[in-house]
C-alpha cells in the first residue's frame, strides 16, 4: 500500500468515526420499541411505603410554595408522606415560605436550616438524608428539586417498582413545563424527550441506567444505606454517581415513563451554558472515576441485574461523551480527503449525511410521537434541532448540484470553480464549524444590543451543535483544572401543570 | 389530574394493581410509535430518492 493510499484509508477511518454517534443514536432508538414488553411493570406491585421527600433549597422562595402545595396534593396516603425542606442558609424569603406551608400542613412539612450554606446541592441533600435515616419511619426517600411540580399520580407510579426488592432506585420523566416557554426552553423540552422518554426506555431494556434525574429520584432505604447513606460530594454529577453506585452494588435502577413531573429549565443560552458545562464536567469526572467499569462485562455480578460494563451501554455512553471528538474527526477526514482524493471525499460525505438524514427523520418522528404534550410545544424545535444550516448540508448531500447549480441558476447566477471548492469544503467542515460558532450564540446573549440575534443564531447553528460546544468547553475546563463550583440554575416559578 | 382546589384521593390496592396493568398495556404503544417512525423514514427516503 502506498503512502497516499494509507493516508486515504486513515482519513476514511476518521469519517467512519463520525458515523459512530449516529449509529449509536439509531441503536438507542431501535431499543425503544422493545420497552413495550421488556419493562419492569411485570415485577411492579401496589406498594405505598413511608416516603420522606428531601427538597434542597437555596433562595427558592419564588418556587417553593407551588411545589410544596403540589406535594401535599399527591394521590398518596398523607400519613405516609413527609417533606423535609433543607434550607441551605437562604437569604431570601425561603424560610418564611416553608414555615407558612408547614403551618398549613402540620407534621407533614419540616423546615431544616443549615447554619452555613453554599457548599453545593450534595451537601444540602446529605443534611436531609442524614435526618431522614436517623428515624426508622422512612422506608423510601425521594430527592427532588425545589422547582419541580409533581403530578398527583407520579409518586405512586414510582413507588410500585420498589415492591421488587431488586430495585434500588426509580426515576421519573422530567418534562419541561414552563408556562410561556421561549425558544431555549422549548429546545430543552424536546431534548428531554430524547434524553429521557426515549433514551431511558432504551436503558431500561439494557438493564443499565446512565443517570437518575436529579429532580426525581426515589431510593429504597436499603439502597440508600448500602451506598453509604450519603450523596457523593466530590463530583459535579452527584446524581449520576449515585446511579452508578446503586447498580454496581447489585440493585436495579428503573425509569418510569408514566410518572411525569414538570420542571422549569433555563430559557437563555447563557443560563443553559452554565448548567450544561456543570453537567458535562460532572460526566468527565464520572467517566474517569468509573474507568474500571467500561467495556468490562461480565462485571462481577453480586446480585445480578447491572450491566454498566456492557459494550452496548459503553458505546451509547461514549458516543455522547466523545461526540465533539467524533465531529472533529469526521470534519478532518472529509476535508483531508477533499485535498487528496476528491471522489472518495464526495462518496464519504454523501454516505455519512445520507445516514444522518435517515437518523434525523427516524429520531425526530419517534421523539415527537413519544410525548404528545412536548410535541405540541416543541415540534418546530424538534425539526430544527440540528440547525437550519445542517438541513442545508443534508439537502446538499441528497441533491448534488442543488446549491451549486440549481439555486444560483434560479437567480441567474453561476458559481465559479473556486466558489464550488469553497462551498464543498464548507459542507465537509460544517459540523466542526457549527461547534466553533456556537460560542457566538452565547456571546450575543450576553450583550444587550446583540441579544436579539442569539435566538435566530441558535436556530441557524442548531441546538445540537451548541450542546456539543458546551461539552467541548467542559473538556477544556476540566483539562485546565478550572475551579469546579456548584452554580445553581435560577428558577422563577414559571412552571404550569 | 386533580385540579388545584381539590385534595387528591388515595387509591386502594385494587386500583393500583389495575393501574399497573393499564400502564403495561399502554406501554405497548411504543411499538407502534417505532413502526410509524420506520414507515415515515422509509417514505421520506423514497420521496427524496425519487426527487434526486
Amino acid at each position: 500500500m502506498s503512502g497516499h493510499d494509507a493516508l486515504v484509508v486513515a482519513l476514511v477511518v476518521l469519517v467512519l468515526l463520525g458515523a459512530v454517534p449516529v449509529l449509536a443514536g439509531i441503536l438507542q432508538y431501535a431499543l425503544v420499541p422493545v420497552h413495550a414488553w421488556r419493562n419492569h411493570l411485570r415485577d411492579a406491585a401496589p406498594y405505598l411505603p413511608r416516603v420522606v421527600v428531601v427538597v434542597p433549597a437555596w433562595n427558592e422562595g419564588a418556587v417553593l410554595a407551588a411545589s410544596l402545595e403540589r406535594l401535599m396534593r399527591l394521590e398518596y396516603p398523607p400519613d405516609r408522606l413527609r417533606v423535609l425542606v433543607v434550607d441551605d442558609a437562604s437569604t431570601d424569603d425561603t424560610p418564611d415560605v416553608v414555615l407558612a406551608k408547614a403551618a398549613e400542613h402540620p407534621g407533614r412539612i419540616v423546615h431544616l436550616r443549615r447554619a452555613h450554606g453554599g457548599q453545593g446541592k450534595a451537601h444540602t441533600l446529605n443534611h436531609g438524608i442524614a435526618h431522614a435515616l436517623a428515624d426508622d419511619w422512612m422506608q423510601a426517600l425521594l430527592i427532588m428539586d425545589a422547582d419541580v411540580i409533581y403530578r398527583p399520580d407520579s409518586l405512586r407510579r414510582m413507588t410500585r417498582h420498589l415492591a421488587d426488592e431488586r430495585v434500588g432506585a426509580v426515576t421519573a420523566f422530567i418534562r419541561e413545563g414552563s408556562g410561556r416557554p421561549g425558544s431555549v426552553a422549548r429546545f430543552i423540552g424536546y431534548e428531554y424527550v430524547t434524553a429521557q422518554a426515549a433514551a431511558r426506555r432504551a436503558q431500561n431494556v439494557l438493564g443499565a441506567m446512565a443517570c437518575l434525574a436529579g429532580g426525581a429520584q426515589l431510593h429504597s432505604r436499603a439502597n440508600l444505606e448500602a451506598i453509604g447513606g450519603r450523596i457523593d460530594t466530590s463530583t459535579l454529577a452527584e446524581d449520576t454517581y449515585t446511579t452508578f453506585l446503586t447498580q454496581l452494588d447489585g440493585r436495579r435502577v428503573v425509569f418510569e415513563p408514566a410518572a411525569v413531573v414538570l420542571a422549569e429549565e433555563p430559557d437563555s443560552v447563557r443560563a443553559l451554558w452554565k448548567q450544561r458545562v456543570r453537567w458535562a464536567r460532572g460526566n468527565v469526572q464520572i467517566t474517569g472515576t468509573f474507568e474500571h467499569v467500561w467495556f468490562r462485562r461480565p462485571w462481577p455480578v453480586r446480585r445480578g441485574g447491572q450491566r454498566l460494563g456492557s459494550w452496548t451501554f459503553g458505546v451509547i455512553w461514549f458516543s455522547v461523551y466523545l461526540l465533539p471528538v467524533a465531529i472533529v474527526a469526521a470534519s478532518i477526514g472529509l476535508v483531508g480527503l477533499h485535498l487528496v482524493a476528491q471522489t472518495t471525499a464526495l462518496v464519504a460525505f454523501r454516505s455519512l449525511w445520507w445516514l444522518a438524514v435517515a437518523a434525523y427523520v427516524f429520531i425526530t418522528t419517534v421523539t415527537l410521537l413519544l410525548d404528545g404534550e412536548t410535541a405540541r410545544r416543541s415540534w418546530f424545535q424538534g425539526l430544527t434541532f440540528p440547525g437550519l444550516l445542517a438541513l442545508v448540508v443534508m439537502s446538499a448531500a441528497w441533491f448534488p448540484g442543488l446549491w451549486e447549480d440549481t439555486v444560483p441558476g434560479l437567480l441567474g447566477l453561476r458559481m465559479s470553480d473556486a466558489g464550488r471548492d469553497a462551498w464543498q469544503l464548507a459542507l465537509y467542515a460544517w459540523p466542526l464549524l457549527a461547534m466553533l460558532l456556537a460560542p457566538l450564540v452565547r456571546a450575543c446573549d450576553g450583550v444587550r444590543a446583540l441579544r436579539v440575534l442569539s435566538v435566530p443564531l441558535l436556530y441557524v447553528i442548531g441546538f445540537g451543535p451548541v450542546l456539543c460546544a458546551i461539552t467541548l468547553d467542559a473538556y477544556v475546563k476540566q483539562w485546565r483544572g478550572a475551579v469546579a463550583v456548584w452554580d445553581k440554575t435560577e428558577k422563577t416559578g414559571r412552571v404550569v401543570g | 389530574m386533580s385540579t388545584d382546589d381539590q385534595p387528591a384521593s388515595t387509591p386502594d390496592p385494587d386500583e393500583l394493581a389495575d393501574e399497573i396493568r393499564a400502564d403495561a398495556r399502554a406501554e405497548r404503544r411504543v411499538l407502534w410509535v417505532a413502526l410509524v417512525g420506520l414507515l415515515v423514514t422509509a417514505a421520506v427516503l423514497v420521496v427524496l430518492g425519487a426527487l434526486r
